[in-house]
């Protein structure tokens, strides 16, 4: 995908080059919670409260053609072992006093129960899938999923969610320092204008994130084997959807003597 | 002075509309300090490092980098020297390696095709820049100036709240650190004119990055703000931010 920001410095990435293995991949959805991605509430609701709402047209446009791509990588992700993790931004607190400063200039604060701090309905947390909350842009700075995803033996994080060229952006960003392979699924995130969405792209492709389609992803991973986990599917009870659940994926050391 | 915000160069950004000003951040010895990112041969200079490897085809893209590089260190040595005078304290971060197969380095730096090792000549500062004692000197693993680095840590035991940037970014490695020591909770003086990037358009970019803490300010404005008579209250609300 060509975005016009070119690095003399960097080949230029045409493909998913890497080898896409469900169970050392994990589906980052950023920031799709009620603060940021929905017109009633949040910074839509502040939008309204200002008349200034008209404003963020092009982004809610995006938004709702964000949303069912997204549903479709959901729905793939879980039979194909891939870790699916929702990101959000939230206080740990309802009083706030944990924001982080660059949230709070702003005032940003989404206490820990309040709505904007939840998940939009159509892409909501479902089963046992992680939901990290964090105060900042990017997730790492003020959480601990750098090392959930290395206990989860985890090298490969497809983005995607809101907004391109902030959160999603600076996840991008630091996880390539962070040695992660990184996709982001270009047509499943979604930005203030379509300007900026291709500007934060262009930056991303120069600096070794791969920018992929949602229909590229999906067809990756529909060449996926199925995952099973045959200590869940043995056990009573547990659904195959409960992917890891409990019990061990194929790549981890057996605890038990 | 050069303009803040290039005409076209930012799509108007509705989160301005909804949002404060930037915080003005204040400079003082205390609580400030500045980060050079990238100033060794390996990125600065085109005879070493990244200037050795440029396909043909990015030629003209690299000489125009290495003009920029050119023009933001003579910004940088004023700079040094202004904050010198003030005792602000001093970081250059580089991206080296410790190993000469740069194992250490982050995937994507090992994929540039050649690896800086610390102690050798890739690694050298640019010698207009060169580090005095006292000053810290970081080598960094990938792009950003947090990750891997220390640099967090060391700001944190300083009492600094608040890093003046400025520096090469052959990767993007300068918008990065921004974004990532925003997220650590530092105030963040960007120098775009003591900046340079590979692309026309990054570059203009960096003018239009305030927002939140983030300041925006030309090299004479910081060193303006450290002779000022008050030595507050630098920045000034301009452009749309970058990271929303």
């Amino acid at each position: 995908m060509r975005t016009g920001i070119e690095s003399p410095f960097r080949r230029p990435e045409s493909s998913l080059a890497p080898v896409l293995e469900g169970e050392r991949a994990a589906l980052l959805v950023v920031d799709m919670q009620y603060f940021d991605a929905h017109g009633e509430w949040g910074e839509g609701k502040t939008a309204r409260g200002l008349r200034v709402l008209h404003a963020f047209d092009e982004y809610f446009t995006q938004l709702a053609e964000v949303i069912p791509r997204i549903q479709s990588l959901l729905a793939v992700s879980g039979g194909k072992g891939v870790e699916v993790i929702h990101v959000r931004v939230a206080e740990l607190t309802n009083d706030s006093r944990d924001a982080g400063l660059k949230q709070l200039v702003r005032g940003l604060a989404v206490p820990k129960d309040s709505k904007e701090a939840q998940l939009l309905d159509e892409v909501r947390a479902i089963d046992d899938e992680i939901v990290i909350s964090k105060s900042s842009s990017g997730p790492f700075a003020t959480s601990n999923l750098d090392r959930i995803l290395r206990n989860l033996g985890i090298d490969t994080l497809i983005v995607v969610g809101t907004s391109t060229a902030g959160c999603v952006e600076s996840t991008a960003s630091d996880a390539v320092d962070l040695g992660y392979t990184v996709i982001v699924a270009a047509d499943a995130c979604a930005c203030s204008t379509r300007r900026s969405h291709a500007q934060a792209l262009g930056r991303m492709a120069a600096a070794s994130v791969l920018v992929a389609s949602t229909d590229e992803l999906r067809s990756r991973l529909d060449d996926l084997p199925p995952w099973t986990d045959s200590r869940a599917a043995a056990s009573p009870g547990q659904s195959a959807t409960c992917r890891r659940g409990f019990s061990q994926g194929p790549r981890r050391k057996t605890l038990t003597a | 002075m050069p303009p803040r915000v290039f005409p076209g160069a930012a799509p108007e950004n509705p989160y301005s509309l909804i949002f404060g000003p930037a915080v003005r951040l204040s400079l003082d010895h205390a609580h400030s300090a500045v980060v050079i990112v990238d100033p060794h041969r390996f990125a600065c200079d085109p005879a070493y490092g990244l200037g050795t490897v440029v396909p043909d085809r990015a030629a003209v893209a690299a000489a125009r980098y290495y003009e920029r590089v050119r023009s933001a260190v003579s910004n940088i040595v004023r700079l040094l020297e202004a904050c010198r005078s003030w005792r602000l304290p001093l970081a250059f971060v580089r991206t080296a390696a410790a190993r000469p197969d740069g194992r250490d380095l982050s995937p994507q730096v090992r994929a540039l095709g050649r690896i800086p090792v610390a102690g050798g000549p890739d690694a050298e500062i640019l010698p207009e820049l060169a580090p005095m004692p006292g000053d810290l000197v970081l080598n960094k693993p990938g792009s950003g100036v947090c990750t891997g680095t220390g640099l967090d840590e060391r700001l944190r035991y300083m009492g600094v709240q608040t890093v003046v940037l400025a520096g090469g970014s052959y990767d993007g490695g300068l918008e990065r650190s921004v974004r990532s020591l925003t997220d650590r909770g530092y105030g963040v003086v960007l120098v775009p004119d003591a900046c340079a990037t590979f692309d026309d358009q990054l570059q203009r970019n960096l003018w239009n990055m305030e927002s939140g803490i983030i300041n925006v300010l030309a090299t004479a404005d910081v060193i303006g703000a450290l002779r000022g008579p008050e030595r507050a209250g630098v920045g000034e609300s301009a452009g749309g931010p970058l990271v929303s």
